[in-house]
């Protein structure tokens, strides 16, 4: 396994150069499948470069609105544009590297000819042997796909979505069924696209594969965005702070009651992890009642936790 | 930027669908086992049977009327349980999101077919040339060598309705279904069209259904092409009578299930 992938890539030349091109431009989209609305004005901007991370429980709409940017389906009301062109033309799918939503390959054909196969559509694809590489697949280059277990089918379809050297990467919930491992090893090469200024589209189910991956998060629910921002805002907008100290003088009962405090947990060693509503005020709550304390660490909330408490107050 | 990297695209498509067919041992040696089977069993033993001067004939006849039920088995079971199965297959899904147009798809779809149903008439030749004197009328000069290489796109041409039929089962079923449609299909109409029994073997009214039966214009039409007997008018309205429809229901089957399934 190479400790940093090697990328050999040429200059991508498949998008417009135009810096007003969005990478994906959803302009008040909806989709039903029979009478169930799927999707309903839905409005999202990305631009070049950037990587989002979706969100959302199953049938609030994801892999619906991915098929939508991927061309699979068609909308029932407005438009998507992929770098400014529809995503039924091949001229916008060359863009575009996407992983298959299920784990599903060909079954009697290996993955080298899988890989060459999906290269053959793109105009400066990656070398094939040098992309199983990076992935850790070159062992399995000969094998039938059907012969692979779940998780090594799952780092074949990102070198799938990656072969082609694409601008963008559709990602749906790249890291299922992996190790921990693996998991590691795909999120390494996916930052690596991102830091050579490619544009990613990743859902997930993982708060910590988002956090990893994405600088912006856009959250769906019943077909519609209700969160959209930088990952950073969306932690700490939401009043929940997480205060890791240790206080070996004082008993949990006087730190519950000082001001913000909203929950105590054990942490490492000595250490308690204290929940603060007001994290401020509970530290200078310690400093004024001269409580002993070492090691302070202030946390934000997690993403779960910020999500969570948006999602409360709809 | 060019649109038009389609062509080469083609080979990639055709190579990837060759892997994809005949790496699955069950159609490869179907198509060339059955036709060979059926001969051996229904043919080869008359032979001895048969008068000297008329065996080269009863080995054509056997061959042509063979080698189009090898041509519609191909075109009903790759279609029919083909396509079923790739419907339910996720990966065809993906396929549909690459940067290409259908044509690769397309054409990739029909030169394997030809593929196999070369697969599935080739052995065929090979055991009649060994084991009948079939060659005979070809090499005296009493039937031109062209009509053998005919063979071939004469089989294709008849089977269409076959072929079609196809499309449209592995449009509308589920795989477990396709499988058990296309084998409930296939025999009843090869049988009946004379594909398996000769036809001089049926009883009057039995051949008067036949004539009907959508694989009847083709083994005419083969018979006819190695010299024995010839096509007539009803031959090609009951020809066109099976394979119009087909071809509308076909085509609409496939509107549905894109309809229902990538709108």
């Amino acid at each position: 396994m190479s400790p940093t992938p090697t990328l050999s890539q040429p200059q991508r030349t498949n998008a417009p150069t135009s810096s007003g091109t969005a990478a994906v431009t959803v302009d008040n989209v909806a989709k039903s499948f029979g009478t169930t609305t799927v999707l309903s004005r839905m409005n999202l901007r990305i631009t070049p470069g950037e990587a989002v991370g979706i969100l959302g429980p199953n049938g609030a709409g994801k892999s619906t609105l991915l098929s939508l940017i991927t061309g699979e389906r068609t909308p029932d009301a407005g438009s998507v544009a992929i770098f400014g062109a529809n995503p039924r033309t091949p001229e916008a799918r060359r863009t575009m590297g996407v992983t298959p939503q299920a784990t599903s390959l060909p079954e009697v054909l290996k993955v080298r000819e899988v890989l060459d196969f999906v290269a053959a559509h793109y105009p400066n694809p990656l070398s094939t042997s040098e992309l199983l590489d990076d992935l850790d697949l070159t062992a399995l280059a000969g094998k039938q796909c059907g012969g692979l277990s779940g998780g090594q089918k799952r780092r074949v379809m990102l070198a799938v979505a990656l072969v082609g050297n694409p601008d963008m990467l559709v990602l749906d919930e790249p890291s299922t069924g992996l190790d921990v491992e693996s998991r590691q090893q795909v999120w390494q090469r996916i930052q690596a696209f991102s830091a050579a200024g490619g544009t990613l589209l990743v859902t997930s189910h993982h708060f910590d594969e988002i956090e990893r991956l994405a600088d912006r998060v856009v959250m769906l629910a019943d077909g519609q965005i209700i969160v959209d921002d930088q990952l950073e805002r969306v932690r700490t907008a939401v009043d929940l702070r997480h205060v890791t100290v240790t206080l070996p003088d004082t008993p949990e009962a006087v730190i519950a009651a000082l001001p913000g405090v909203t929950g105590i947990q054990p942490g490492e060693g000595a250490r308690q992890v204290i929940t603060c509503s007001d994290s401020d005020a509970f530290i200078r709550a310690l400093i004024a009642e001269g409580l002993t304390f070492t090691d302070l660490e202030v946390r934000g909330a997690s993403l779960e936790e910020a999500v969570a408490a948006h999602t409360a107050g709809h | 930027m060019s649109t038009t990297a389609a062509p080469a695209l083609y080979l990639p498509h055709l190579i990837y669908r060759t892997r994809d067919t005949l790496r699955v041992p069950v159609v490869v040696i179907s198509a060339a086992v059955f036709p060979v089977m059926v001969f051996a069993i229904f043919f080869l033993p008359f032979m001895d049977g048969t008068p000297a001067d008329q065996q080269a004939a009863v080995a054509l006849a056997g061959v042509a009327q063979l080698g189009l039920m090898g041509v519609v088995s191909t075109f009903l079971f790759n279609y029919g349980i083909g396509i079923a199965e790739e419907r339910k297959a996720e990966w065809s899904n993906y396929l549909r999101t690459l940067p290409t147009g259908p044509g690769p798809f397309f054409s990739a779809r029909v030169a394997v077919a030809v593929i196999v149903v070369l697969i599935a008439v080739v052995p065929l030749f090979i055991v009649a040339m060994a084991a009948t004197p079939v060659l005979e009328p070809f090499v005296a000069g009493e039937l031109g060598w062209w009509r053998l290489a005919a063979l071939i796109p004469a089989w294709i041409l008849a089977a269409l309705p076959f072929l079609f039929g196809g499309l449209l089962i592995g449009y509308l079923a589920t795989p477990k279904a396709a499988v058990a449609i296309t084998q409930i299909a296939f025999l009843p109409f090869a049988a009946v069209g004379g594909l398996i029994l000769p036809v001089q073997a049926m009883p009057g009214w039995l051949n008067a259904i036949s004539e009907f039966t959508p694989a009847r214009p083709g083994r005419d039409a083969v018979t006819a092409l190695i010299g024995e007997g010839s096509v007539d008018m009803l031959n090609v309205v009951v020809w066109l009578g099976w394979l119009v429809p087909l071809i509308i229901a076909a085509v609409w089957a496939h509107r549905r299930d894109e309809g229902r399934r990538f709108s």
